[in-house]
């Protein structure tokens, strides 16, 4: 029997509507993507414990966890070296650990205000770049340092990250920039120089501890807008395992509310629990503090 | 009898069967090999332009280059931008897109990179902002192992002398010359004396490439005289590969190629034991 013109018409309406009533059970909340920032383990890879080789199976293996954020400082000289990095690569796929970023540190100051400085230190960013592609990174974490007025600093940082993102583009990775002291820790600052950067491939890496006199839930409500990626930094505990100086529901909310749909990354820096409880108890309170916020 | 020179086949000898795809960019090696028994390939960009930063496309062009034997002596970057821009945005602009290909040439595992001195300055200026650039790029490249070439393409990067200048000026140890046997057009109409360009730069080249075009009934190129710049690179001292690069009409490529192939075989003896 031919369908009428209304059976047809109420169908084709029925079908989004059908489409949005499922949606809720098929995208139920879920608590985010837990990585482990490789400075959680500085005292343990500088003091040689911990080979930076087995630092994606210590994430996989002590931790469960599933995603790796490796800081260049301790692969420095290693960046231009595909056969360590195909180590690395190979050692991480082999416990079905994904690397995610790479933080660079010491590689000159892309707000310099001479052009060549700038240009130098972009340079020297570029083979991060290249490194994070080959481990099948989203992106390499950059920092803000230069010299002269904000709005100087700011045009130029953006000038550099503009740079950097039409290269890293080329590899598919994104260049993003952590609160990291200096200017780089205030919030409205950095969106300011997200604006400028203009570049879907620029974005931001809250850390949730690095803010000085600044008021840090601002700060990372500022940068949330661009974030990639996202540092629960944690310096000490209380006995109920809040942290003491960050309020973890508050952040959680704010990542929830602004949608945020990437890892986050552990990155216990305290001095007064050994490394493997500090990220212990970081993780456990990162799915506290996000379960609550998603109402799990 | 054996020979004393290595010799590599240069990408662009088979640009009409890579545009026809008749032959994959990465089974030049392979070609290298089986067609024409050489250990030795010249990659350039313009055949697999968008693979820079494609690894699992690079790590089998690697793989397939080692399985015939053969070693990537260099990947010739064309079209990346212009290093020696009076622009300064506009440079750093072409360094950074050179830079993938430094990665890819040592990810390939070649010992140099070969790049062109482009550029809208002029004089001194021009100058300074080539051997600026070049500085840069041959410190990327030596972080990854590699050296950085600059060929003489066109204007003023065929002049000797400047070469000359310019290689004294960038002052990089890992920075020399990619020499093209025939590549001496200053640009509206005028040409640089061979020879004399050859002289001059022979010195500094750190890879040779030989262009040929046509070959008399003796089998020696008739156009590019392939014959007097082997004699000028053993009495110089030149202990690089030689790139056989033939751009000629008249024949099929492979039929080029293997004549110049050929005929290097069979003159580089000679002008080595006519130099002792």
């Amino acid at each position: 029997m031919e369908p009428t013109r209304r059976a047809v018409v109420a169908g084709a309406a029925a079908l989004p509507l059908a489409r949005f009533l499922r949606a809720p059970r098929t995208s139920a909340p879920e608590l985010p993507r837990i990585s482990l920032a490789e400075w959680s383990f500085h005292r343990a890879i500088r003091g040689g414990t911990l080979d930076h080789l087995d630092f994606a199976k210590t994430a996989k293996e002590q931790y469960g966890l599933e995603g790796v954020e490796y800081v260049n400082q301790f692969f420095a000289d290693k960046a231009t070296n595909f056969g360590y990095l195909g180590e690395m690569k190979k050692r991480a796929e082999g416990v079905g650990v994904k690397s995610l970023l790479i933080m660079c540190d010491e590689e000159g100051s892309l707000a310099a205000p001479d052009i060549k400085e700038r240009m130098t230190s972009v340079e020297k960013h570029c083979k991060w770049i290249a490194a994070g592609a080959f481990l099948g990174c989203h992106s390499i974490r950059v920092n803000a340092y230069g010299s002269g007025e904000p709005d100087e600093q700011a045009a130029n940082m953006a000038d550099s990250l503009h740079r950097l993102a039409l290269v890293a583009d080329g590899y598919g990775l994104n260049v993003i920039v952590e609160n990291h002291g200096g200017l780089s820790s205030n919030g409205a600052w950095l969106a300011g120089v997200m604006k400028k950067a203009d570049h879907p491939r620029v974005g931001t890496l809250p850390d949730l501890g690095n803010f000085t006199d600044y008021d840090r839930y601002q700060g990372v409500t500022e940068m949330i807008p661009w974030a990639k990626a996202f540092s629960a930094k944690s310096y000490d505990f209380d006995e109920q395992g809040n942290e003491t100086k960050i309020d973890y529901f508050r952040m959680a909310k704010i990542a929830v509310d602004a949608k945020y749909p990437g890892w986050v990354g552990v990155e216990y820096e305290g001095e007064k629990l050994s490394e493997p409880d500090g990220v212990k108890k970081t993780i456990e309170l990162v799915k506290r503090a996000f379960g609550k916020a998603l109402g799990l | 009898m054996e020979t004393s020179v290595q010799i590599s086949l240069a990408a662009w000898s088979l640009h009409r069967r890579f545009w026809a795809r008749e032959l994959d960019p990465l089974d030049l090696a392979r070609k290298a090999h089986d067609a024409f028994g050489l250990a030795g390939v010249e990659h350039a960009s313009r055949f697999f332009p968008d693979r820079a930063t494609d690894f699992g496309y690079l790590a089998e062009m690697r793989k397939r280059a080692d399985d015939a034997g053969v070693k990537s002596v260099l990947l010739k970057v064309e079209e990346r931008g212009p290093l020696a821009a009076g622009d300064a945005s506009e440079r750093f602009t072409a360094i950074d897109r050179h830079f993938p290909w430094i990665v890819a040439a040592a990810f390939l595992g070649c010992d140099w990179v070969s790049v062109g001195a482009e550029g809208t300055g002029v004089g001194a200026p021009y100058l300074d902002a080539m051997a600026d650039s070049l500085q840069r790029l041959a410190t990327i490249a030596d972080s990854y192992g590699i050296g950085m070439l600059v060929g003489n393409r066109f204007g003023l990067s065929c002049d000797g002398s400047w070469m000359k200048a310019l290689i004294a000026k960038t002052a990089h140890p890992r920075v020399g010359v990619h020499l093209n046997a025939d590549n001496f057009e200053l640009g509206g109409g005028k040409v640089y004396p061979r020879d004399r360009g050859l002289e001059e730069m022979m010195p500094l080249a750190k890879a040779l490439t030989a262009r040929s075009y046509a070959f008399d009934a003796r089998g020696d190129e008739a156009t590019a005289g392939v014959a007097s710049v082997a004699k000028l690179a053993v009495a110089a001292g030149f202990s690089g590969w030689v790139g056989v690069e033939y751009d000629g009409a008249s024949l099929p490529e492979e039929e080029g190629v293997a004549k110049t192939v050929a005929m290097l075989r069979r003159i580089w003896p000679d002008v080595t034991s006519t130099s002792r």
